[in-house]
């Protein structure tokens, strides 16, 4: 400029390289309004997923607990029931008693030693005719 | 002395009304139960029997040989209004009874001179082989004397 030189002296710019690395960087109160929301918005994403997965885990639980409730009675029941409803008719009468009996007979009612004492005999039938005539509580 | 039997009889009405088992004043009856097979020979059978007002207090067997024993009930039915009675043979079909037959005798203690409600179902019924049949029941109140 004018054969001037157009560097800034040394001095010059050293010292405002020293002020500009003093100054505080201003953030306009919008930036800083909006790095705030989307840092809320984020931490609630954060705890909704957090709370969705508990409830998930809860339910999954409380479901595995019905689940084995279902079986452990199912186990302790039908077999008894479905063992001694012989000709499968889908209720123990009097003919399940009959039908063991007549296995006996003939020499094929392996699989049905409903007291488990090692033999099917007599004392399985009277089991069977005795669940046959139980008196049950009237639905009355 | 006087007041001692006063006291028994005090405790022993007591210990009656206690325990709950208030006796039906009234009479002893009993019912014929009898399964008609029509042509087929009856190997197996299962009632049900309840009366109104009335406590069973006996079951014996049928008229045939075949079902001449006790059939199966629920001991609890002692002192009840209601039974279910069941019995088979494994016999074979000449053994057996074809037609109508008594197969059991139900006693009750009622205190009505008349029973007049009772029922009697079919729950099950059976030829030789196992073949479910359709049979008639009938309950039949002998005759008090």
């Amino acid at each position: 400029m004018n054969g001037e030189d157009d560097t800034l002296p040394p001095e010059i710019a050293a010292r405002l390289r020293h002020d500009a690395e003093r100054t505080a960087v201003l953030v306009p109160p919008v930036v800083d309004e909006a790095v705030l929301s989307r840092a809320r918005e984020r931490f609630t994403e954060i705890r909704r997923r957090h709370s969705r997965a508990r409830k998930v885990w809860w339910m999954s639980a409380a479901a595995g607990l019905v689940a084995l409730s279902f079986l452990a009675s199912s186990l302790i029941n039908a077999p008894r029931f479905d063992r001694a409803d012989v000709d499968q008719s889908g209720r123990v009468d009097i003919l399940d008693a009959f039908a063991l009996a007549r296995r006996i007979q003939q020499g094929t009612a392996g699989g049905f030693d409903l007291n488990r004492d090692g033999v099917v005999d007599k004392l399985d039938v009277d089991l069977i005719a005795a669940q046959a005539v139980r008196l049950r509580k009237e639905s009355a | 002395m006087t007041a001692l039997r006063l006291l028994v009889a005090i405790v022993l009405l007591v210990v009656g009304r206690a325990s709950g088992q208030e006796p039906v004043p009234g009479t002893f009856r009993a019912f014929d139960l009898f399964v008609d097979s029509g042509n087929q020979p009856l190997a197996a059978y299962q009632l049900s029997f309840a009366a109104a007002d009335a406590k069973i207090v006996g079951i014996e067997g049928g008229e045939h040989s075949a079902f001449a024993d006790p059939p199966y009930y629920d001991p609890k039915a002692m002192q009840e209004n209601r039974v279910v009675v069941a019995a088979f043979n494994t016999a074979s079909p000449g053994q057996l009874p074809r037609g109508r037959t008594r197969i059991a005798t139900i006693h009750i203690q009622t205190s009505a001179s008349v029973v007049k409600q009772y029922e009697l179902k079919v729950e099950a019924a059976a030829m030789p082989a196992g073949e479910s049949i359709t049979v008639k029941a009938e309950a039949v109140e002998r005759n008090p004397n």
